[in-house]
């Protein structure tokens, strides 16, 4: 267990077993966070006017408690950060460190409807096992990754591999970034634009995607057909389709669909989409 | 490092406690724990059943179990009590080629979020909602907007929490349950799911335990008391103030709030209920003397 300064600061940080120093500087969630962070806690002194001007907090300490690891890559982290003022008040610092992920809403509609109809659209959603939610088929908007082009991860793979959909990243709208504007007035803080799901423990972020796709009726039933159709035995993921207008009810349970409802309706009603 | 046997799950499992920083009775004493565990081992206990559709499970064939956990970090809030939990569990089935399932998970209860709307009664559709601004350094932020967050207290019935005080000491309101609507609980009335999930958004499931309870709590009051306190809540924080509230035009929501899964839930619930215009949400709207419909 070593301890040593974060390079360029007054920050101390204590390892755990497992865990070097290099490997702990090069993890992306690790990386972005402590960047947003010290970034607006510099806000403080530059800004006079900043509520936090006459006693600023600053980052002193960081604790790594424990790691998972998948296979070789670090997957996440828990720490602790100690941030204090001069008047020796705390601001809370425990954080489950797992970095970004992406919300993807997919809308289907058959393509011998008229361009603006809002009718007859249809979203994909995953049912999972969730052990932390205590659940072993919880319906979720389907979650992943974008990198090298496309929307990857296991449910991008299920859509794939069960439709035969694959989803370019240049075929995505971002709906949070849609939403949330790029400079704020009157806020001069950085911060990701996507949801946070639970900002007070968690440094997850995650922005809300749209691939809106049109495509023959006869395909949309076919796809409907298999996914409600016996399920593979043993399928970890599998698919259903439920209808747009009904998405806050299917997916009640997940932030991700309930903001995709949000956004997705929104954007729309305001003209933005 | 210390190993109890737990017999939430059938069979017992051992628990491996990695940290010196809590023990097998204050594990077994905090409710989140013990309530994953069997929320757990319910879902589990489907597995080998029908549903409630006559279908078998999906993993009928090769049911998967709890081999083992491990604790291995543990925060302490002040006054003695247990916040957060970082365990891991392996759960395995007996297939051929034995499949996991991803068991990270970070412990750390429900919570309630309030969609706090404000109404003058001098309109029909103008509406402020109440929110919180303060540092979440999870986000790295100082000013992270959220809609207000808290617990219900056990004995008072009442919104408590950091927010709920400073709402009550900056704008003089207080939420008791009894004024309050579960917009999940409502959404979800008539639905039927087989598993024991709570009523309430799961921000995180893949990772965290962690759900919300949306209420829904309405008022309408004089504009002018509305008035006041935005007068008197708008501007620069002041100093030192660790959390602010705020007061937002309804209309702005969904946009100001987009960076918070709370905001964008109740936004989602509150709309979608109201266009639905369900019996349920028709019958309350006459119990609460406030015409949610509109």
């Amino acid at each position: 267990m070593s301890t040593f300064t974060l390079p360029d600061t007054d920050v101390s940080i204590k390892l755990v077993d497992g865990l070097t120093k290099e490997q702990l500087l090069e993890f992306p969630a690790f990386k972005n966070w402590i960047k947003t962070l010290q970034s607006n806690l510099s806000l403080q002194a530059s800004d006079p006017s900043h509520e936090f001007h006459k006693s600023p907090y600053s980052l002193k300490h960081i604790q790594i408690q424990a790691i998972d690891r998948f296979g070789p890559r670090i997957g996440f982290m828990k720490i602790h950060a100690t941030v204090t003022n001069s008047e020796g008040e705390f601001l809370p610092g425990a954080i489950f460190l797992r970095g970004a992920s992406v919300g993807m809403l997919v809308v289907l509609q058959p393509d011998d409807l008229p361009e603006n109809s809002q009718e007859e659209k249809y979203v994909l959603l995953t049912v999972q096992p969730r052990i932390a939610a205590g659940g072993l088929q919880f319906v979720e908007l389907p979650a992943g990754m974008v990198d090298k082009g496309t929307f990857n991860g296991t449910a991008a793979r299920e859509i794939e591999e069960e439709l035969g959909l694959k989803i370019p990243a240049d075929e995505l709208i971002n709906l949070s970034e849609l939403a949330i504007p790029a400079r704020e007035e009157g806020k001069t803080e950085i911060c990701p634009r996507a949801m946070f799901p639970s900002a007070g423990g968690c440094d997850e972020f995650v922005p809300i995607f749209l691939h809106e796709k049109r495509i023959p009726r006869k395909q949309l039933a076919e796809w409907t057909g298999k996914l409600t159709g016996l399920r593979e035995e043993g399928e970890k993921i599998t698919l259903k389709l439920v209808r747009l207008e009904d998405l806050w009810l299917e997916g009640a349970r997940d932030a991700k669909a309930l903001a995709a409802w949000a956004l997705y309706d929104g954007l729309k009603r305001s003209g933005k989409l | 490092m210390a190993t109890f046997k737990l017999d939430l799950f059938d069979p017992p499992i051992d628990v491996r406690i990695l940290t010196e920083h809590v023990t097998e009775e204050q594990l077994m004493n905090w409710n989140p724990f013990t309530t994953w565990a069997k929320t757990l081992k319910a879902s589990l206990e489907l597995q080998t059943q029908l549903d409630h559709t006559g279908e078998k499970h999906p993993f009928h064939e090769f049911p998967y179990t709890v081999r083992s956990v491990d604790i291995q970090a543990v925060d302490w809030f002040g006054r003695g009590k247990l916040g957060f939990v970082k365990l891991t569990a392996k759960i395995q089935n007996e297939a051929p080629n034995p499949q996991t399932l991803p068991g990270a998970v970070f412990l750390r209860g429900g919570s309630v979020a309030m969609l706090m709307i404000l109404r003058p009664s001098d309109s029909n559709s103008e509406r402020w909602v109440v929110m919180t601004d303060q540092p979440r350094i999870p986000a790295g932020s100082l000013r992270f907007w959220e809609i207000p967050a808290g617990m219900i207290d056990d004995d008072t019935n009442d919104f408590s929490g950091t927010a709920a005080k400073e709402i009550k000491e900056e704008t003089g309101l207080v939420v008791p349950r009894s004024e309050l609507i579960n917009l999940t609980e409502l959404a979800l009335a008539g639905t039927q799911v087989d598993e024991g999930l709570e009523d309430a958004m799961y921000p995180s499931p893949g990772g965290c335990d962690e759900f919300i309870a949306i209420f829904l709590w309405e008022k309408v009051m004089d504009r002018q008391e509305i008035e006041n306190m935005k007068g008197k809540l708008t501007g620069i924080r002041k100093q030192g103030e660790r959390i602010t509230v705020r007061i937002l035009n309804y209309e702005d929501l969904w946009k100001v709030g987009a960076r918070d899964a709370k905001t964008l839930a109740a936004w989602s619930l509150y709309e979608a209920l109201k266009r639905a215009k369900t019996p349920q949400l028709r019958a309350l709207s006459v119990r609460f003397l406030v015409d949610v419909l509109i």
